[in-house]
């Protein structure tokens, strides 16, 4: 079976992994890309396509950990499925809290690591998913005026045509006409598609 | 002495008669006669003849002049004190002799003669001893050579060099001693049931093989039985004496005749071996020979307890310095394991591949055979990791080759290169590319540079992680090599460098505090040196030296 348009970053200073890895995952119909040290994978530009980190823990400078702590810092948070020579259990329970998708104990078994790539690509393409949900949604907010985007700050948390007026010091037709440009252009179905739009923007009344 | 007493008294008594001079004359002896202030009134012609001074020039102090420059002013005092005293006066002097111009010891005898307690004439002998002083003088070298012979012995046990060679010096010493004697010193073996070759410089070589690992017993020779029995046992004939029975053959062609042995003994009376005697032809004790035998055994003694001493305490030794090795290792375990770990992951997940790949309808045969050279590879790579750590958990007694140095610390970088990746240490080298050859135990030095290594990166556990720098660096320091490691880490205080070399001082939690006193003890072993240095910057430097092993050889 071929997977669409995903890639697999390999990060392990053992060269014979690193291979082993990448042939794994290309006899399963994945891409992958290898690099033997975490500074080299950080300074290049994250992937568009979906993707995941194959991680080792233990490597000379920036270890494992240290990489998950850098990713996390960054707008594109990778899934990252971790391996170690001899993983023990603090440095499982942390890799676990901090979003690491499986932990897995050299020698694994070949099966493991594609179950849990797989896994972390589904992630990953969830994620992306309402990534560019997100991304329309605030292209659309991007769109509104300033009056309008104050009306959509107030409709949100629940306030009447009315009441935005009095808040505006305008009319309330006035307000209804801004009202009915800004629903239409957020692309909205109801008051609580606009409450949740708001919630996902972050955006409330000052 | 008695009888030339009285010959003087007779001659003293008819000193007036007129046969008296040639009584005198017939002596051996030089006689003279000297009034009771010391004038010479009369020499007898021995005097003349020996020394070629006649009665007129021998007037006053013409005598004198025969007399050894170095001699005269003891014998003057000595002679003027019985003037002053009437004693009798005994000096060896050394007189000139007329026919060879050469001095010879003589032995000078005069005696007063008094009537009515005044002293009225002096009567003297003077006697060649040259002889028996001549002899005395080369005994006492002789001795004196002998005794020499016997601290230099001593130094060498003490230098502790091989035993071998301190036995066959101490044998050749003995030897020197008495003619026709050929001496040998057998050990008993451990097992206490056989002899072994100890040193025979002067027997057949032929000889000292067929009885190196005999059995001892009751009827073995004269040292097998003298080691048994652990009593002395003299054979005067080896043809006729039973208890050679077995070995006469071997005595017989090797030309040996007569075997007196005598049992080595240790502090505690235990049996360490035996000395031996031989003589080429029939042979019984005289009496002198109790001598040699008795410093001879004691010397002995006191070198196989010295070696089995120093043995003991190399293996000691030894089995500290393993159990030192295996706690580093535990420390190490985490980075053994990823080491072997990191193949066999490799190994495993190729193989399924493989298998997977098999099983599909068209195997790519190339690819197989791709992945199963990266098993191959991998897995000799495993078992490098393997024997390296074997190698280093290995118990054996120190062995000496010649190493590369580098190699040497190659290696050893090696096996701590994943432990300093996991605790963010950068490892850097520099090694110089001519290093004189060292000759040591590998495993040992491999132990040392472990050891500091282990050590550097602990005193860095607190130093910013780009810091963290720990180098090894070979260069060449005159004859020798030096090898020096150097942390970045919170170093020692002047007060703690010395204390950090004894043992039991560890400022570890961890630490069983003899690391650095065992790297010590081996380096010195090795004829080096280990010491350490403060950086100017931050952290220390250890650094020892290992002398060139054709160096080495020359001492």
């Amino acid at each position: 079976m071929k997977e669409e348009k995903a890639v697999v970053i390999i990060v392990d200073d053992d060269s014979s992994m690193r291979t082993m890895i990448a042939r794994l995952l290309d006899s399963v119909g994945m891409k992958s890309i290898s690099y033997s040290a975490p500074e080299d994978f950080l300074r290049t530009p994250p992937p568009a396509d979906p993707a995941c980190v194959v991680l080792d823990v233990q490597m000379p400078g920036l270890s494992g950990l240290d990489l998950q702590r850098e990713l996390a810092k960054a707008e594109r948070q990778l899934p990252i499925v971790f391996m170690t020579g001899h993983g023990d259990i603090p440095m499982t329970v942390q890799a676990m809290k901090e979003g690491a998708v499986a932990f897995l104990t050299k020698p694994f078994r070949n099966q493991d690591l594609i179950d849990a790539v797989r896994q972390a690509l589904n992630l990953d393409r969830q994620a992306q998913k309402q990534r560019d949900q997100l991304a329309s949604l605030r292209k659309r907010y991007e769109s509104l005026t300033a009056r309008e985007r104050e009306v959509f700050a107030f409709v949100s948390c629940g306030l009447l045509n009315k009441q935005i007026a009095l808040q505006l010091g305008t009319t309330e037709r006035t307000v209804k006409a801004h009202r009915g440009v800004m629903v239409q252009k957020m692309e909205a179905d109801s008051v609580a598609d606009l409450v949740r739009m708001a919630d996902k923007l972050g955006v409330g009344p000052d | 002495m008695n009888q030339q007493a009285r010959a003087l008294e007779k001659a003293t008594a008819s000193a007036a008669e007129p046969h008296f001079p040639l009584l005198a004359d017939a002596l051996p002896q030089i006689v003279w006669t000297a009034s009771p202030d010391g004038e010479i009134e009369y020499f007898n012609k021995r005097w003349f003849d020996y020394t070629g001074i006649s009665f007129e020039d021998a007037q006053g102090s013409g005598w004198q002049s025969a007399l050894h420059p170095d001699d005269l002013q003891i014998y003057l005092d000595r002679w003027n004190k019985s003037l002053r005293t009437g004693e009798n006066c005994e000096v060896e002097f050394r007189l000139r002799s007329a026919s060879d111009a050469s001095y010879h010891w003589q032995l000078s005898r005069a005696q007063a003669w008094e009537k009515n307690g005044q002293v009225t004439k002096w009567f003297g002998t003077i006697t060649d001893v040259d002889l028996i002083v001549c002899r005395d003088l080369a005994e006492r070298k002789q001795e004196e050579v002998f005794r020499t012979g016997q601290s230099q012995v001593l130094e060498m046990i003490a230098r502790s060099e091989p035993l071998e060679s301190v036995l066959a010096r101490l044998m050749l010493l003995i030897e020197a001693q008495a003619e026709e004697m050929l001496c040998s010193i057998l050990l008993l073996s451990d097992d206490g049931g056989h002899v072994r070759h100890g040193a025979a410089p002067s027997l057949p070589a032929d000889y000292v093989k067929a009885v190196d690992g005999a059995p001892i017993g009751p009827k073995n020779g004269s040292c097998g039985t003298a080691m048994y029995l652990a009593k002395p046992v003299i054979v005067t004939d080896i043809f006729t004496n039973p208890l050679w029975e077995d070995y006469r053959g071997l005595a017989k062609a090797s030309g040996l005749r007569a075997c007196w042995s005598t049992p080595i003994f240790s502090g505690s009376g235990k049996v360490l071996g035996s000395f031996a005697m031989y003589y080429r032809q029939p042979q019984r004790p005289s009496g002198s020979e109790a001598k040699l035998t008795e410093v001879a055994t004691h010397i002995a003694g006191i070198a196989i307890e010295h070696q089995r001493a120093e043995d003991e305490l190399r293996r000691t030794q030894g089995q500290l310095a393993h159990v030192a090795r295996v706690t580093t290792m535990g420390e190490l375990t985490a980075s053994i394991a990823h080491e072997v770990n990191q193949p066999l992951g490799a190994i495993v997940g190729n193989a399924d591949i493989c298998l997977d790949w098999l099983a599909g309808e068209h195997p790519d045969l190339w690819k197989i055979a791709e992945a199963l050279e990266d098993i191959s590879r991998d897995g000799h790579r495993a078992s490098e990791v393997i024997r390296r750590i074997r190698g280093l958990a290995k118990k054996q007694l120190p062995q000496k080759i010649t190493l590369d140095i580098n190699e040497v610390a190659r290696e050893a970088q090696e096996l701590v290169n994943h432990e300093a990746n996991m605790r963010g240490v950068t490892l850097l080298t520099e090694f110089a590319a001519e290093l004189p050859a060292v000759s040591g135990d590998r495993v040992q030095l491999q132990q040392v540079l472990l050891n500091l290594l282990m050590n550097g990166m602990d005193a860095m556990s607190t130093t910013e992680r780009q810091q963290r720098r720990l180098t090894i660096g070979t260069t060449r320091k005159g004859g020798q090599a030096l090898v020096a490691v150097c942390d970045c880490g919170v170093g020692i205080e002047q007060a703690q460098a010395d204390q950090v070399f004894k043992a039991f001082h560890s400022t570890k939690s961890g630490g069983m505090g003899m690391g650095l006193a065992i790297s010590r003890s081996i380096i010195e072993a090795h004829g080096g040196r280990l010491w350490l240095e403060a950086n100017s910057g931050p952290g220390v430097t250890f650094k020892f030296t290992l002398p060139s092993s054709t160096t080495e050889a020359h001492s």
